[in-house]
C-alpha cells in the first residue's frame, strides 16, 4: 500500500470533507465503483476521507446520487506543486540558479590545511603546492592531488611523504617529516653511571678501557673518529654496578585498643537511607562500629526497612612494640621494592648483602647493597654543528 | 437449504467455509485494529462506533477516535482505541 500511495503522489490527491445525511452511502458507492479511497476519519458531523485527483470528479457524480455534499479540503502531490509552480516561474528559476551555483561552488576549493609538518614552515608548503595550482578558489577537477605530492617531496627534502585530499571543499594537505633517531648521530660512547668494567664489545671506534677497570659516569668508553670520517662508535660495555638503599622501621607499630566507653544510637534503614532514631553518631575522636539488626520489614523486597541498634566504641592508639625480626622483615622488603624499582630489566643481579643498624631506641634501620651487571655505554653525539648532514 | 448442501460440499472437499460460502472473516489486533475481511459495505460511521454490513447481519465496532484506514470491496481495516466487536445476524 505505501507504493500505492506513493503512485498517488504523483497523480495527485485530495481530502474530501463529504456533508450530508448519509455519507455511508458515498462510501459504499465509492466502493462498488472501485474508486480508490483511504483514510477515514469523522469530526462535526463530516467524513473526511483522501481519493485521487482524476477520481475526484466521479465521487461528486455520486455525490449527487448520495445526496451528500463534497468540498476539497486540502490537495497534495505533483499536479499541484507544479500548478504552484508554473504560477511563479521566476522560483523555478531562482531553484535552478541556486542549485548550479551550489554545484559550482562545491566543486571548488575554499580553504586548504597543513597537517603534520613541524620543522617546515606551512608558508613554505602552501608555497610549494600553490606552484603546483592548489590555491584558494582552485577548481578541484584541474588538480592533480598526485603532482602536488610529487612537488611537495620534490621542494621539500625534510619531507618523507605528503598526502593531498579533499574533505567537501576543504583541501588536507598531510606530510610526514623524516627523524633521525638519537642513537644514529654519530658521537662516542660514554658511561651513563659508575661501575667495574668486565667486558667490552667493539663495533667501531677505539675502546678506551678495558675489563677490570673502575669508570664513572660521563667517562668515554669507545670513541669515534669526528675526523673527516665522522665515524660514530659503538659497542657494547658491560660493567659491575651497585646500587645502595637504606630504610628505617620504628618497632613500635600503633594499633587501635578500645577504651571501654561506648554510645549506642538507634537507626532506620531504608533501601540505601539511614534515617537516626535516638542517639548520636560521631561523639569520639576514635572510634569502631558495630551494627546489630533488630528487626526487619519486607524481608528481600526493594522496601526493606530494618531497626538497627548501632554502638560506637572508643579507640586509642597505643604504640605496640613488634619484634625486631618483623621490624627488619618490613625494612628488607621496602628497600627490595625501591632497589627493583631503579634496576634496570635488562640488569642481572650479581649479589645482595644487607647490613642491620640501630639508629636509637625504637628504630631499626637496614642497608641494603645490590650489585648487578648490566649494559653502561650510552651514545654521546658531538655538537651538530660539527656535522654537516645532521640538519 | 442451498447454503446446507454448499456446506456439506465444502466440508467433504476440505474447502476453507470463508471462501466457499462467502462468509464474513474478522481479525482483531488487540485493542488496536480490527480487519473485516469480504464485507457488503458501511452502514454506519462515527469515531465512536462503524457498523459494516455482512452477507446476513451486522459487524458493529465500538471505540474511541475509530478510524477507517483502508477499504476496497472486499476488505476494510478499522484503528483506532477497540472496545468492543459485535457481530448480529
Amino acid at each position: 500500500m505505501p507504493l500505492a500511495k506513493a503512485g498517488y503522489w504523483f497523480k495527485g490527491y485530495v481530502l474530501v470533507e463529504v456533508g450530508g445525511k448519509n455519507p455511508e452511502r458515498l462510501v459504499n458507492l465509492c466502493l462498488i465503483a472501485g474508486f480508490p479511497v483511504w483514510g477515514f476519519s469523522a469530526g462535526d458531523g463530516s467524513v473526511f476521507f483522501y481519493t485521487t485527483l482524476p477520481k475526484y470528479r466521479g465521487i461528486r457524480k455520486l455525490a449527487r446520487r448520495a445526496r451528500c455534499v463534497p468540498r476539497v479540503r486540502r490537495r497534495f502531490g505533483l499536479p499541484f506543486i507544479m500548478s504552484r509552480v508554473k504560477k511563479r516561474p521566476l522560483f523555478l528559476l531562482m531553484a535552478a540558479l541556486m542549485l548550479a551555483g551550489l554545484i559550482y561552488m562545491a566543486g571548488g576549493t575554499w580553504s586548504i590545511q597543513v597537517k603534520g609538518n613541524e620543522t617546515v614552515s606551512e608558508r613554505d608548503i602552501l608555497s610549494t603546492a600553490a606552484s603546483a595550482g592548489l590555491t584558494p578558489g582552485a577548481r578541484k577537477s584541474t588538480l592533480s592531488p598526485s603532482a602536488i605530492e610529487a612537488a611537495l617531496l620534490t621542494e621539500h627534502p625534510e619531507l618523507t611523504w605528503a598526502y593531498v585530499h579533499f574533505q567537501g571543499t576543504l583541501a588536507v594537505i598531510e606530510v610526514v617529516e623524516k627523524t633521525r633517531p638519537a642513537g644514529e648521530l654519530p658521537g662516542d660512547v660514554v658511561a651513563v653511571k659508575d661501575g667495574v668494567v668486565t667486558s667490552v664489545l667493539v663495533l667501531s671506534g677505539t675502546p678506551l678501557v678495558q675489563p677490570g677497570q673502575t669508570v664513572k659516569a660521563g667517562d668515554t668508553l669507545i670513541a669515534g673518529s669526528p675526523g673527516d670520517a665522522r665515524t660514530g662508535a659503538r659497542g657494547t660495555v658491560v660493567a659491575l654496578t651497585w646500587y645502595e638503599v637504606y630504610r628505617e622501621t620504628d618497632l613500635y607499630d600503633p594499633i587501635p585498643v578500645r577504651t571501654g566507653r561506648k554510645t549506642e544510637v538507634k537507626v532506620l534503614r531504608h533501601g540505601m537511607t539511614e534515617t537516626v532514631l535516638a542517639g548520636k553518631h560521631n561523639i569520639f575522636e576514635w572510634y569502631e562500629v558495630e551494627d546489630y539488626p533488630e528487626f526487619t520489614l519486607f524481608r528481600g523486597t526493594s522496601r526493606e526497612l530494618t531497626l538497627l541498634s548501632r554502638i560506637f566504641y572508643e579507640t586509642e592508639w597505643v604504640p605496640q612494640r613488634i619484634t625486631q625480626e618483623e621490624a627488619l622483615s618490613i625494612a628488607k622488603r621496602e628497600a627490595m621494592e625501591v632497589i627493583e624499582r631503579e634496576l634496570p630489566s635488562s640488569a642481572e643481579l650479581v649479589d645482595l648483602s644487607y647490613e642491620t643498624l640501630t639508629v636509637e631506641e625504637g628504630v631499626i634501620a637496614v642497608r641494603l647493597v645490590v650489585s648487578a651487571e648490566e649494559e653502561i655505554g650510552g651514545v654521546r653525539p658531538w655538537p651538530l654543528t660539527t656535522d654537516p648532514d645532521g640538519g | 437449504m442451498l447454503r446446507k448442501i454448499r456446506q456439506d460440499i465444502a466440508e467433504i472437499l476440505e474447502l476453507p467455509l470463508d471462501v466457499s460460502l462467502d462468509l464474513p472473516k474478522i481479525v482483531i489486533v488487540g485493542e488496536l485494529g480490527v480487519l473485516i475481511q469480504n464485507h457488503r459495505g458501511l452502514i454506519q460511521y462515527s469515531p465512536e462506533r462503524i457498523v459494516v454490513g455482512i452477507g446476513q447481519g451486522q459487524i458493529a465496532v465500538a471505540g474511541d477516535s475509530l478510524k477507517i484506514s483502508e477499504v476496497n470491496q472486499e476488505d476494510m481495516i478499522v484503528r483506532g482505541r477497540i472496545k468492543t466487536v459485535q457481530m448480529s445476524t
